[in-house]
């Protein structure tokens, strides 16, 4: 309901969201966005961009953080009415009955919003963070943290982002609906900073911003984040040759000579880790109809390769294809053919739909490293495909 | 560490090489079959061999010339997608070279294409007709 008598006479404007406020709500609509459109619409092949714009999002969260302890009057987490008991439900009441007062910082339901929405964001940003690290053993969770637990978060990331969409457009209903209550565009207030001060407007007690903490404490935390993340992110250590005590596949400098000689002589490598040890066994038990061709190899190279890929194979890493792909043998007793699992199929849609399968260079789905630049160590990551156009 | 690593296997492999290639040559070899087979090898026997289309062997690889191509000049390519150096000697001189890989892809590729193993005189006639080209 507006209000407009309020506004009249001795109404005058005064600054409520000083620059760093309105920088960072519309540098989170930004980045949300952005990490929103690649997340759900754009897919994979945009992770960078997703993950660039998911980083900026929570280093702006940390710094929103830090300003709603050490900032100005309404930024202050202090002045968020909803942190005292009963508030919210009292506004609510309030609203219902048509009593409810203007208040020129967040009102009670805003300050929950704005505290919700912050911690979406970083719950987002962390998930996500360990999604990457458990399931595709990169970024600074890549040590130690099981598939599985990164499934988990993954499914978690998930939930939190239709959670936070869901958030969003509550925000801006609620925005639309205070808007015309009070009378005042607040998503204009939000680019001049500027409100319209009535006289029986709900106004925290002035605070002033602390420069310095917020200084020290934005170079602590994201220094330390930063430097954390870098550390923790660094590659792993060179080929060990025995199963790493990661999880991770066998590396392509430790490959059996005698394996990448004769099985690179018709194909790419398929690394170890693709196919459990049951399967290698059987694959290499029947060489002479190897997928349509005779493979046949003397007995002691068979033998050689047959243990080799044993010792490597997925039961001893962690790696997302590990679980994806490495599946008992069919029923048809035809092993190992990753193409034909159901895993592999609606991963590759797309690519099925586009032809990309039919381009010169690709040529057949067995052709894995033509789009998977790091096809044969086994780790498939999304940073590595590379589609080629002819 | 890895630049050092992989400059050892390039000269490991070389070295290799360098002991495993080079035990024979296509006319060794030529002389070797046509002595088993008690006939000379025949280029036109042999091009029709390696261009023809067969039946025995695996469906999906009817001819020779299904991964080698009908250029034997040029690169062939795998059904899985790797490249196979070309056929002919003229285009590719190591061909004929090392008596265990040629024994290999023999037994190998003529079982795919044929469904059983080449004859004596089916070799001397392939690289007749290879070295011919």
């Amino acid at each position: 309901m507006n209000q407009p008598a309020r506004r009249s006479s001795s109404a005058h404007s005064i600054a409520v969201w000083d620059p760093f406020v309105r920088l960072f709500h519309w540098g989170l609509v930004a980045t949300v966005g952005v990490a929103g459109l690649t997340g759900f619409v754009l897919g994979p092949a945009w992770i960078r961009v997703h993950i660039a714009s998911a980083v900026l999002a929570a280093v702006l969260v940390t710094l929103r953080v830090i300003w709603g302890v050490f900032g100005p009057t309404f930024a202050r987490f202090s002045s968020f009415v909803v942190l005292e008991p009963g508030k919210l439900l009292d506004h609510v009441d309030d609203l219902r009955a048509d009593r409810a007062p203007r208040y020129i910082g967040h009102n009670p339901l805003g300050a929950a919003m704005v505290l919700a929405l912050l911690a979406s964001v970083l719950v987002l940003a962390l998930t996500g963070a360990l999604f990457l690290g458990g399931v595709y053993k990169t970024g600074p969770f890549l040590d130690d943290l099981p598939y599985w637990a990164g499934r988990v978060s993954g499914v978690f990331h998930q939930l939190v982002a239709l959670g936070l969409a869901g958030l969003v457009i509550l925000h801006i209903g609620g925005v639309i609906f205070e808007s015309r209550r009070e009378g005042e565009n607040l998503a204009h207030a939000m680019v001049t900073g500027r409100k319209t001060l009535t006289r029986d407007a709900v106004v925290a007690p002035r605070k002033r911003a602390l420069i310095l903490p917020s200084v020290l404490s934005a170079l602590f935390l994201l220094g330390g984040a930063a430097y954390w993340a870098y550390a923790a992110s660094r590659e792993a250590p060179g080929p060990d040759g025995e199963g790493s005590p990661r999880g991770l596949p066998v590396a392509e400098a430790s490959f059996d000579p005698a394996f990448a000689e004769e099985c690179s002589a018709c194909h790419m490598l398929y690394n170890p880790s693709l196919l459990r040890a049951a399967d290698w066994r059987k694959v290499m038990a029947t060489l002479d109809n190897h997928y349509g061709e005779d493979a046949s190899l003397d007995p002691k190279t068979t033998q050689r390769i047959t243990d080799w890929l044993v010792a490597h194979a997925a039961e001893t890493a962690d790696t997302r294809p590990a679980h994806l792909f490495a599946l008992p043998v069919g029923p048809d007793g035809s092993p190992g053919m990753i193409n034909d699992t159901r895993a592999w199929r609606k991963l590759h849609d797309d690519a099925l739909e586009s032809g990309a399968f039919k381009v010169k260079s690709v040529g057949s789905a067995a052709n894995c490293q033509a789009c998977h630049k790091d096809a044969q160590s086994g780790m498939f990551s999304p940073f590595s495909i590379k589609v080629p156009k002819e | 560490m890895k630049y050092r690593h992989v400059l050892a296997t390039l000269v490991a492999a070389t070295m290799a090489t360098t002991v495993v290639a080079g035990d024979t040559s296509p006319a060794q070899l030529l002389k070797k079959f046509e002595a088993q087979a008690g006939t000379s090898g025949s280029p036109e026997r042999g091009r029709a061999l390696f261009t023809g289309t067969h039946t025995g062997g695996k469906p999906d690889t009817p001819s020779c010339t299904t991964c080698h191509t009908t250029n034997l000049k040029g690169r062939g390519k795998t059904r899985a997608g790797k490249v196979i150096e070309p056929m002919a000697l003229s285009a590719n001189p190591s061909r004929f070279s090392d008596s265990a890989k040629v024994a290999k892809w023999f037994r190998r590729n003529c079982r795919t294409v044929l469904g059983r193993e080449c004859t004596p005189g089916e070799k001397a006639d392939v690289i007749a007709f290879l070295s011919s080209i």
